[in-house]
């Protein structure tokens, strides 16, 4: 009899802690934004669908749209490219992966009580890990307006952006040291916010040496959707940083 | 070089270049930068105030080749004019930064990123005090997990001696003031118009983020004298460094160089430096740093001057170079308006040993440590994305006591403006 008790409850503790699939509920659409299930043709997103992992989502121009996971909101800008990698729930926390093939978004991540929340963004560039904030990133460049994000190269070159900084990753795969920067206008010129890098970088992080325009290639298997306004020909960026 | 070899080698480069070109031209980017400078300067021992007027036009080309390289090459036409000293240059052609780059993404194992930069190319140490500004030669960076390994070399006699600012022996001071043998024998370009052949060689390395959000690292430089029928010098220099934050709002870092100076004996030579940043962002941009340089000066037979490869200035106005000194600096900047900033500085010179720094007004007598101040304020304003002022100017305010009675206090002003296109 006790053999059976302790097989239930070794039962129980399993079904608790099983992982269970996640879907990213669409909140708000603005324009054209389509999605592509796999194995699926692409199709015009709309307020209220629910979206599995895997799926990939496209905006165009002066398009945008916002989702739902769990407890994060995440704002897909203009013309981005977005993979749902991974959207896993367990009775531990929330694990969510996604992949920014091209574009910008901005992420609001809320921390459930008492539950752990692994939120991570990759770019074919630079992963960012987010420890319940709120930020917007690029794949190549990262401004944390709340919270804590780490940035990690596809090299393992790593930073730790904190509240109020930005950073960017140069195209050789060094990543500046975060700066302090006024956060008014986030994106809107991107320029000063690369200048105030420069500015307060007292310990020469990006070497002035290697200025490189050369890009990173695509990675393989990249999905290019049907219909989808203009591809960019360099999706990760062309961001060439001069100091001269 | 003689003139022949000089030629050939220019326009084997510039064949290679076009070579490069006819490949890459379809998604160049290129452009024009145009930069005036308009300045005036007073000295308390000139019958009359100073003028000169600087103008420099500079051809750019930007361009991938193929997904892993691109070259980007630029050369300037310079007028200069003076008055009060009069001098006239009217035409100086030089190559600005010319770089074939490369980027190798898993070159050494899928976490590895390998790039390289060869031509007139930016290279520095971490301080920027033994060697910076541009160099003929090559730099190659490993990264790795977060670490930096880079190496590099540059060779220093295709420079202009005037802008390469070579001063480790006689043999480059003679260099520069025109009085050495090839200035002799060869008193016109381009024998005498370049620094003398030497070449550096560098190795460093960094890790990122060791402590929390610090970096640490070294730079090793060597530099070798290759001008034969002299006595050759040779320095090798070694420097850790360490950088890092604060909070948000403090960022300091601080090294040190230890120097042999190779001659027929070997001297050592040290310097070190620091620097502490402040800044609130929120409050009109504003910043405040505090730095602090220190360069060896000879003390017996323990310590020589430092000598840096390429020398530089611990300030704009003031006379004394990056060596026997002791540079305390405060500085402060404010963002007035989008896109005009306001920044002001103020630096106060001490000695940096026992011994006198070499300069023609010295009074070599004093005991004083303290040599003088300089206080500089420059207002600069982003007109356009490509196009932006500024307005700048400064005073050096020599130390009575420590200087000759006629110590000249000197002022200087400029206006300028760069237009990109």
């Amino acid at each position: 009899m006790n053999k059976v008790r302790v097989l239930v409850l070794l039962l129980v503790v399993a079904l608790a802690s099983v992982l269970f699939a996640q879907t990213a509920e669409v909140v708000e659409v603005a324009g054209k934004v389509e999605y592509q299930i796999p194995g699926r043709d692409w199709r015009p997103a709309r307020v209220g669908d629910l979206i599995p992992a895997k799926t990939v989502i496209s905006t165009g121009f002066k398009s945008s749209a916002k989702l739902r996971i769990a407890n994060s909101i995440i704002n897909v800008n203009p013309v981005t490219w977005l993979t749902l990698e991974d959207l896993i729930q367990t009775q531990s926390g929330s694990q969510t992966q996604l992949f920014l093939i091209s574009g910008r978004i901005s992420a609001d991540v809320t921390p459930q009580p008492n539950l752990t929340t692994d939120f991570k963004i990759s770019s074919p560039t630079a992963t960012a890990s987010v420890r319940g904030t709120s930020f917007q990133f690029d794949g190549l460049n990262l401004l944390v307006e709340r919270g804590i994000v780490d940035i990690r190269t596809l090299n393992n070159q790593f930073r730790r952006v904190r509240q109020g900084e930005f950073t960017y990753v140069a195209n050789n795969g060094q990543v500046a040291t975060p700066a302090a920067v006024s956060q008014g206008r986030g994106f809107s010129n991107i320029g000063q916010l690369i200048s105030e890098v420069i500015n307060s970088d007292v310990g020469g992080s990006i070497d002035p040496g290697l200025v490189i325009t050369a890009l990173l290639p695509l990675p393989s298997g990249t999905l290019i959707p049907p219909d989808t306004p203009e591809v960019p020909e360099e999706p990760t960026g062309t961001m060439e940083i001069i100091l001269e | 070089m003689s003139f022949k070899r000089f030629f050939s080698f220019r326009a084997a480069l510039t064949a290679l270049l076009l070579m490069l070109l006819s490949f890459a031209l379809p998604a160049a980017d290129y452009g024009v930068t145009l930069q005036n400078a308009t300045g005036i300067s007073y000295s308390s021992d000139a019958a009359a105030p100073g003028f000169n007027q600087f103008n420099r036009l500079q051809l750019w080309l930007d361009t991938p080749i193929g997904p892993s390289f691109s070259l980007y090459a630029s050369g300037f036409y310079e007028f200069s004019l003076a008055l009060n000293p009069d001098s006239l240059t009217p035409y100086r052609f030089d190559a600005g930064r010319i770089a074939f780059s490369g980027l190798m993404p898993g070159l050494f194992g899928a976490s590895t990123v390998g790039s390289f930069s060869l031509g007139r190319i930016p290279q520095q140490d971490f301080a920027g005090r033994i060697v910076s500004g541009l160099n003929d030669g090559f730099t190659a960076n490993l990264a790795f997990d977060n670490s930096q390994v880079k190496v590099g070399a540059a060779y220093l006699g295709l420079q202009a001696k005037n802008t390469a600012l070579v001063m480790i022996d006689a043999d480059d001071l003679d260099r520069l003031s025109g009085q050495d043998k090839a200035a002799e024998t060869d008193p016109d370009f381009p024998s005498s118009y370049f620094a003398l052949p030497r070449m550096f060689f560098n190795a460093g390395y960094r890790i990122n983020e060791i402590l929390n959000g610090h970096d640490m690292g070294f730079d090793i430089f060597g530099q070798i004298d290759l001008l034969a029928g002299t006595e050759r010098t040779h320095t090798w220099y070694f420097e850790p460094f360490v950088a890092g934050r604060i909070g948000r709002l403090l960022r300091w870092n601080a090294w040190y160089i230890l120097e042999m100076v190779q001659k027929a004996s070997i001297d050592t030579a040290m310097a070190a430096g620091g620097r502490l940043r402040f800044t609130v962002p929120e409050f009109m941009s504003f910043n405040a740093a505090l730095s602090v340089e220190w360069a060896s000066g000879v003390a017996g037979d323990q310590m020589a001057e430092f000598v840096p490869v390429r020398q530089s200035m611990p300030g704009s106005y003031s006379p004394f170079l990056f060596a026997n000194n002791t540079t305390i600096g405060l500085s402060a900047g404010l963002a007035l308006l989008p896109g005009m900033f306001l920044d002001t500085q103020g630096l106060f010179f001490m000695r940096g040993g026992a011994s006198l720094p070499a300069l023609s007004t010295i009074n070599t007598a004093a005991t004083e440590v303290y040599m003088g101040t300089e206080a500089s304020l420059s207002l600069r304003y982003i007109i356009a994305s490509d196009v932006q002022a500024s307005l700048s100017g400064g005073v050096f305010i020599p130390y009575e006591a420590a200087h000759e009675a006629a110590a000249p206090l000197s002022m200087r002003a400029a206006l300028v403006f760069v237009i990109n296109g």
